[in-house]
């Protein structure tokens, strides 16, 4: 029969690995987010050029093109880059640092 | 991969999200199927763990790739409506054109909805995971700053984007519609 100080190891071991799986999800919808921007800022420009291609007057295309397309693109470059160079390497530094909890736990 | 452990989650997850990208159907042999034929590659130690840890990845991975599918290509109309060939910069005065113009930019703006949509997806989503990780127990130090310092620049952020879609690309998609109406 395991002693009380056993149990709780064990309870606290199992609640890291959780930990770390979310920690893993967030790090996946993040990069899931990251592909995503990417995939819309083209589909914007596909937007206009076909746009274009269908006659829309030139005042319009320009007005799309030179500030609301580059505007748009650069704020949502502007949060992937929070979460390529900050969300994601602090997700995975919590990730190294739980496991070496755990690590210690288990000796 | 993570032999030595036998998780191979991140193998079951590339399947997974390939298949419902390339829209093949979920279904539990599909899962066994890609698991026959890689586990033929490896000796397997720990083979309950190692396969449940790979249907595990796949099932997170194929909910990926649906919402790869349904987010990032759009509609079958939105689709439809990027890839005709148009054969030249036509008469804009054209009627049908100046419908065909009306059409794309009402396209345009549901579009310009979506991606606000899918932004607060992302952040509920974000959100969502760290109250999980509260309640699972992570030690204070650690969950408060992916509270009050990762996700609330990132939550910050995302309303900004959100903002400036409606009062800008948005706000300028309907008056350009306007105006081609003006011209019908």
């Amino acid at each position: 029969m395991p002693s009380n100080h056993l149990k709780k190891n064990i309870t606290m071991n199992t609640n890291i690995e959780y930990q770390i799986e979310l920690l893993e999800k967030l790090i996946r919808e993040l990069d899931f987010f990251s592909t995503q921007v990417a995939e819309t800022t083209n589909k914007y420009q596909k937007y206009i050029s076909v746009l274009e291609n269908n006659g829309l007057f030139t005042n319009a295309i320009n007005r799309l093109t030179d500030e609301y397309y580059i505007n748009t693109k650069a704020r949502l470059n502007e949060v992937v880059n929070q979460v390529q160079n900050k969300d994601i390497p602090d997700a995975k530094d919590l990730i190294r640092r739980l496991e070496k909890i755990k690590v210690s736990m288990e000796q | 991969m993570n032999i030595l452990k036998g998780d191979f989650s991140a193998e079951g997850y590339k399947l997974g999200l390939n298949d419902a990208t390339n829209g093949n159907k979920p279904n539990k042999k599909g899962v066994k199927y890609h698991w026959e034929m890689f586990k033929k590659g490896f000796r397997i130690l720990n083979h309950n763990q190692a396969m449940k840890t790979f249907s595990q990845g796949y099932e997170t991975g194929f909910t990926d790739g649906l919402r790869k599918r349904e987010g990032l290509y759009g509609n079958k109309k939105e689709s439809e409506l990027l890839n005709q060939k148009t054969n030249t910069i036509t008469m804009s005065s054209n009627p049908e054109n100046l419908q065909k113009q009306i059409e794309l930019l009402n396209s345009f703006d549901n579009f310009l909805s979506n991606i606000q949509t899918n932004l607060n997806n992302v952040n509920a989503n974000y959100s969502n995971l760290i109250n999980e990780l509260y309640e699972s127990g992570l030690v204070s130090e650690y969950a408060n700053k992916l509270k009050d310092d990762n996700h609330a620049s990132f939550q910050s952020q995302i309303a900004k984007v959100n903002q400036w879609i409606s009062e800008n690309d948005k706000k300028y998609a309907k008056k350009v519609i306007g105006q081609v109406q003006d011209a019908l």
